[in-house]
């Protein structure tokens, strides 16, 4: 199956890890990733005025030669996928969006053809958990690994459709494919802070504590996440109450694809 | 003029209770809709809250009447923003800001571009 990957600005920069593990896992799993040709950085957020039409243009672009290569549009930070997820809904859905790309540029009309998907997705829906299981070198037996949501792959979940936004299972039945034990805890979809990191960073580090706080006391050892911020958050924040790490680093280590010559999370 | 939907709401607090950071808030969520609704969205717009807000978007996935408060959050902050067109010093200011700051790990880019986003107008 072919896929068309859009790494984005933090996985080439500061979150090369995750990236490199998504390719080693893609190939060990005979996922064929191109990675698109020019891409621009998708803005990290998804602006919320009606008005603001230019910010949105980089993800139109990315998304068109998705739907013109016929292939799914794959990311791994939760932002990417956020910015994509909305702008293809908003083009999908409000036609004075779609008039208002087009004045920018000709070229630029799109509906909302590209399907966009979260390298989880693919991983459930494509490879299948059943059979990921039967593919592992070394299950995590044992593990006690919890799964940090955070907000931006859950909601707006009629937009993200990503998974119920209040009971998401998805990290937790992809945990249990790797031989682990996924430790639910009750603030597991709550907010890092990291939006307001840059002016309140005593604020956040309360908010990422509690949430660490929350997963330790319900036995995890381990926390996944898909968004370098909320990674940021814990390690920066969080008081050391327990480990996190990307969700791709498990399944990396569980395949025997994890080559360790760098097992920072820069 | 906005996109929300304000006469909806019904002063109920379940955004308030969902927000993670209402206790600080000098204007919580539930707030808002009715401020705009009574024609005094300039105070909303010059309350400490806009900028706590997180965009997390709790509040509009709790919210029983389809009300969005995070979206007149940021709709608030830019009608400062583009009244006083401080944008580009803002800005600047922000990731400077970010950028100097002493820190263990290297701060990752999606914050840098969230933080100029946020300040633009
Ligand atoms: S939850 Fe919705 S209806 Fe209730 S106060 Fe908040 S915005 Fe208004
Ligand atoms: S989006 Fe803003 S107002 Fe809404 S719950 Fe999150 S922090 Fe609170």
């Amino acid at each position: 199956m072919e896929f068309l990957y859009y790494p984005g600005c933090t996985l080439s920069t500061t979150a090369k890890i995750l990236d490199k593990q998504a390719r080693s896992i893609a190939a060990a799993l005979d996922l064929s990733f191109t990675e698109i040709e020019n891409w621009q950085c998708c803005g990290a957020t998804f602006p919320l005025n009606a008005d603001e039409i230019a910010p949105k243009l980089a993800a139109v672009r990315a998304l068109i030669q998705a739907r013109n290569q016929n292939k799914p549009l794959v990311t791994l930070c939760a932002a990417c996928h956020h910015v994509m997820k909305q702008v293809n809904h908003q083009a999908k859905n409000d036609a004075d969006f779609r008039t208002a790309i087009t004045s920018y540029d000709a070229d630029l009309f799109y509906a909302g053809e590209a399907t966009v998907l979260h390298f989880m997705e693919v991983l459930r829906d494509y490879v299948g958990f059943d059979a990921l299981r039967d593919l592992l070198e070394y299950p995590l037996k044992g593990r006690k690994i919890g799964a940090y949501y955070g907000c931006m792959l859950l909601r707006p979940s009629d937009v993200m459709g990503f998974d119920d936004a209040e009971n998401p299972q998805i990290f937790e039945e992809y945990i249990r494919a790797l031989g682990a034990v996924p430790v639910s805890y009750p603030m597991r979809n709550e907010c890092c802070g990291g939006y307001r990191a840059p002016e309140d960073a005593l604020g956040c580090a309360n908010l990422v504590e509690r949430i660490a706080k929350s997963a330790a006391g319900r036995g995890a050892e381990t926390l996944i996440t898909a968004c370098p911020l909320c990674l940021y958050q814990m390690v920066e924040h969080s008081g050391g109450a327990v480990d996190v790490c990307y969700f791709t680093e498990i399944l990396a280590e569980a395949l025997g694809v994890d080559d360790d010559d760098d097992d920072s999370n820069d | 003029m906005t996109t929300v939907m304000i006469e909806r709401c019904m002063t109920c607090g379940r955004c308030s209770a969902a927000c993670p950071v209402a206790f600080a808030m000098d204007v919580p969520p539930h707030f808002w809709a009715v401020r705009v609704r009574q024609g005094e969205g300039e105070s909303l717009a010059r309350a400490e809250a806009i900028w706590s807000c997180l965009a997390c978007f709790c509040c509009a996935a709790r919210c029983p009447r389809g009300v969005r408060p995070v979206e007149l959050a940021e709709q608030a902050r830019s009608v400062t923003l583009r009244k006083e067109n401080h944008t580009a010093t803002f800005a600047d200011e922000t990731v400077l800001q970010i950028i100097s700051k002493k820190s263990g790990k290297a701060i990752p880019q999606q914050l840098i571009v969230a933080a100029m986003r946020k300040k633009r107008a």
